[in-house]
Parts: structure tokens; sequence; C-alpha cells
């Protein structure tokens, strides 16, 4: 096997960027084979869940125009692990809330993380030893060694903090929810407004980003309630970027960090 | 007060930030003979102290087969139109699948080889508040020193964020570089997002 054999790829869905990083493989044809798989099972996943799509099955079932039954079984799948996030998150994670046109059916706050975490799988079984994909910043890392920058939401292109997995390492998500880059598009689901926070980013570090992003998106909402609950929520970690530059992290965070900003 | 003067520093800084961006992402190695232009200098390398008499085609050290070991090559990245847009430039490198697939096959980890040094210049991107055009020295595929050749100067307004924005931009380079990571977690970016992220740099620099 070679050490140094590695792939790397980009490709644009969903409305953002996902970035393929594979190493330690011995049959590259096969990695590639993957890759071609799993960049597949993102523009499926953008196909069925695209709110910005009224062709989409989302969009139909939303619209009454389709039944649950009669939609491809992912659709189940997703609005099966949102109703888990929801429950698990008492409520601050949801894929419905009442927005301007009524009760709105939006499981994106879900979808682009499980639909990494799907893609990262397939690489990893093909076999790949070390596999992180990243979908518009949030990231699935299978294996290791692994250094993610956790952005700078108040200096574009600064870090925050760097995060490190080691060889060892097997499972390891990390999403960041926050209005810096695509405006606030995240709102409180109780109100339907985006979140009255001091709260200038908040990243989750979880095994599968099937979580991560969803209690992401669900502690951005929370704001300052935020710490606590991640403090409580097993198997996460969770690091915060204030508006006035100050940071905050849960407890057991500090084993994932090697450089944190001043 | 005080939160306006931080908010327009924010802004300015990503600004140049983004021009920054920008150029790293058309410094990508390009096979289009249209694109590259022939070397205009040859500069001695970085790591060899005697230097400017070195003829640079020949392998200096004889242990080394590969004249870029010791030889660093100063390159000029043309730039066909210096009007177009940033985003224009960018979306260019960042085109679509075929190209940005890359299988890499083992680096040469054989040769315990003296990093080459190179200096790429970019070409001049118009920005809102003038022109900006960035040359970046790499020792092997790291960035070791990043420079504002032009910046505007002709406005008092411009004069300000040149004063303050560029150095920000060569620390912040040299910071992502320094940190050597492998990918970046921020709040979602769009597409178009991305050709001004560091990600996108990342991504581009196959480092």
């Amino acid at each position: 096997m070679s050490e140094a054999a590695r792939v790397r790829h980009v490709e644009h869905a969903m409305g953002t960027v996902f970035s393929f990083d594979v190493r330690g493989f011995s049959d590259a044809s096969r990695v590639q084979a993957a890759l071609e798989a799993a960049v597949a099972s993102l523009h499926h996943a953008d196909e069925i869940f695209s709110t910005y799509r009224p062709d989409s099955q989302i969009s139909r079932l939303a619209r009454g125009d389709m039944a649950l039954q009669e939609c491809h079984p992912d659709v189940r799948d997703v609005l099966g692990l949102c109703e888990d996030a929801e429950r698990r998150s008492g409520g601050w994670f949801s894929a419905r809330y009442e927005g301007g046109r009524g009760n709105v059916l939006e499981p994106t706050g879900l979808v682009k993380g499980w639909a990494v975490e799907r893609a990262a799988r397939m690489l990893a079984s093909a076999p790949a030893e070390a596999v992180c994909v990243n979908g518009g910043g949030d990231v699935q890392l299978l294996g290791g060694p692994w250094r993610i920058g956790i952005s700078d939401p108040l200096r574009q292109g600064g870090l925050a903090a760097v995060v490190e997995v080691g060889a060892e390492a097997c499972e390891t998500a990390v999403a960041t929810s926050g209005p810096a880059e695509r405006g606030c598009h995240i709102v409180d689901p109780h109100t339907g407004e985006p979140p009255v926070t001091d709260v200038a980013s908040v990243t989750v570090i979880c095994p599968t980003l099937t979580a991560a992003d969803a209690w992401a998106t669900a502690a951005y909402a929370m704001g300052d309630r935020a710490r606590a609950w991640l403090e409580e929520t097993p198997g996460a970690e969770g690091f915060a970027v204030t508006s006035d530059g100050g940071t905050w992290h849960t407890s057991g965070f500090g084993r994932y960090v090697t450089a944190v900003r001043a | 007060m005080k939160k306006k003067h931080t908010l327009r520093r924010i802004v300015l800084t990503s600004a140049a930030t983004v021009s920054g961006l920008v150029l790293l992402l058309s410094l990508k190695p390009t096979t289009d003979p249209s694109v590259v232009r022939a070397d205009v200098s040859i500069t001695p390398s970085g790591q060899t102290a005697s230097a400017s008499s070195a003829p640079p085609s020949a392998p200096a050290s004889a242990s080394s087969g590969s004249p870029s070991v010791s030889a660093s090559r100063s390159r000029t990245v043309g730039h066909k139109s210096p009007s177009s847009s940033p985003s224009g430039s960018a979306s260019h490198s960042a085109s679509p699948v075929p190209r940005t697939t890359s299988s890499v096959p083992s680096a040469p980890t054989t040769t315990p080889a003296v990093p080459t040094t190179r200096t790429v210049t970019g070409p001049t991107v118009q920005t809102k508040y003038g022109p900006v055009q960035v040359r970046i020295t790499l020792t092997g595929s790291k960035i070791t020193k990043a420079t504002a050749i032009q910046s505007p100067d002709s406005l008092s307004r411009s004069q300000e964020i040149s004063s303050t924005a560029v150095p920000q931009l060569n620390q912040e380079t040299l910071a992502a570089q320094s940190a050597n990571i492998d990918s970046v977690s921020g709040a979602t970016y769009t597409s178009a997002g991305y050709k001004q992220s560091l990600q996108s740099a990342l991504d581009t620099a196959g480092v």
C-alpha cells in the first residue's frame, strides 16, 4: 500500500461545494469508483431534498402533491432522523417551523450532514483508511490523521481553532453553524425569526455528521443556552466564538484542540 | 462608535482577503499555454547562498537528479483580461468535475529533496477599491512570503485600506499555511462564497 496515495475532488452540489480528500488505499480504481458513486449520491440527495426545486420530492410532499409512502426511502429515513433530532434537542432543531408561507418543511439542517456522512462511508468502504469529506463547511472524518481549521467568523480567511484527530481516530464530525457566510438562514423554530444571540458561530464535534450538523444548528438557534445544552449532550463537544471575539467551549473539547485564538 | 469601526474593519479586511484568495486561486499551475507566459527571469534558489551566478539549468548538486531541486524559477502568470472580475478568474480555476479530480500517486518521498523556492506573481485584479496584485514565495508547497506589489493608493479611502488590510492579508495567508490544515469547518458557504474561501485555496493548492 502506498502511504502517499491520495485522491482529491471538488464537487458543486446543493448550492454549495463538497471537497473530498481520501488517503491510505492500495486500489486507486476502487477509490475512483467509490468517489463517482459518492458524488452521484450527493446529486441524488439534492434532487430529492431541494426545497428550491418545486418538483423535488420534498417540495411535492410539503404541498401535499405526493404521499410519504410514494417518496424515495431516503425521504422517510431523513424525516425520521429529523424527528429524532427534534426530540433530542428539546425542539430546538426542527424540520418544520411556522414560516411566512405557513408550515414549512425544511429538513435542510440535517440533509447536508447526512449526505456527507453517507458519501464518506462509501469512500471508506472502497476501502480507504482516511477519508475527509467537507460539505460547505461541515466535515465528516473517517480514520485519520487530520487537522481541521475552524473558521474565525470575525476574520474572513482566519482560523479560530484547529481540531486534530490522530491516525487511531475512527469517526469524527465537525459542523459549524452561524450567519457568517450566507446571511442568517437559521431561525428559532419557536418564532420563525433569526435567534437573538451574541454567538457568532458554534461548532459541534461528535462521531457522525448527521448528528453534528443538527446539533450545531440547534445550538446556534439556542443562543446562550447552547453551552449548557452541549455540555450535557452525550458524545458531543462544542466550541463557540462570540460576537465580541471571545470564545467558549465544553469541558471535553480540549482533547481535540491544538490551537485556539487568543 | 467602537462597533461601527470594527464592522468597517471587517469589511475592509474581507475585501483584501477575498482578493488575495482569488489571486491564490488563479495561481494554480495550468497547462494552458496562453495563460502561462514564458519565464521572465531566473532567480537563484533561496536555499543557495552563492546563487546569482549559478547556471539554473545545470543540476547544481550532484546527488540530485532534478534541476528543480536546486534552481528556483520565477514565473509570471499572465492574465488574458486584467480587467475581468475576481469571480470570473476564480471560476476559471474552480471549474467542475474532471479538472478538479486529481489522483496524486506517491509524492517524491524517495528523494529527500531540498524544497524548491519559487516566486509566483498573480494577475492584477480590479477591485472596487482599485487594482490589487500579489506576489507569493513558495518553498516547496508552503507559502513563505506574500507581498502586495500593487495595492490601491489613489484615494484617501484606498490608502486606509492598503495600510490595514494588505498586511492582514499577508498574515492570514501565512497563518493558514502554518496551521497546516487539511480542511476548514465554518458556517455554510454558497458556491460563490466557496471561491473566496480558505477551503477553496486548500483544494486548489492540493497540499
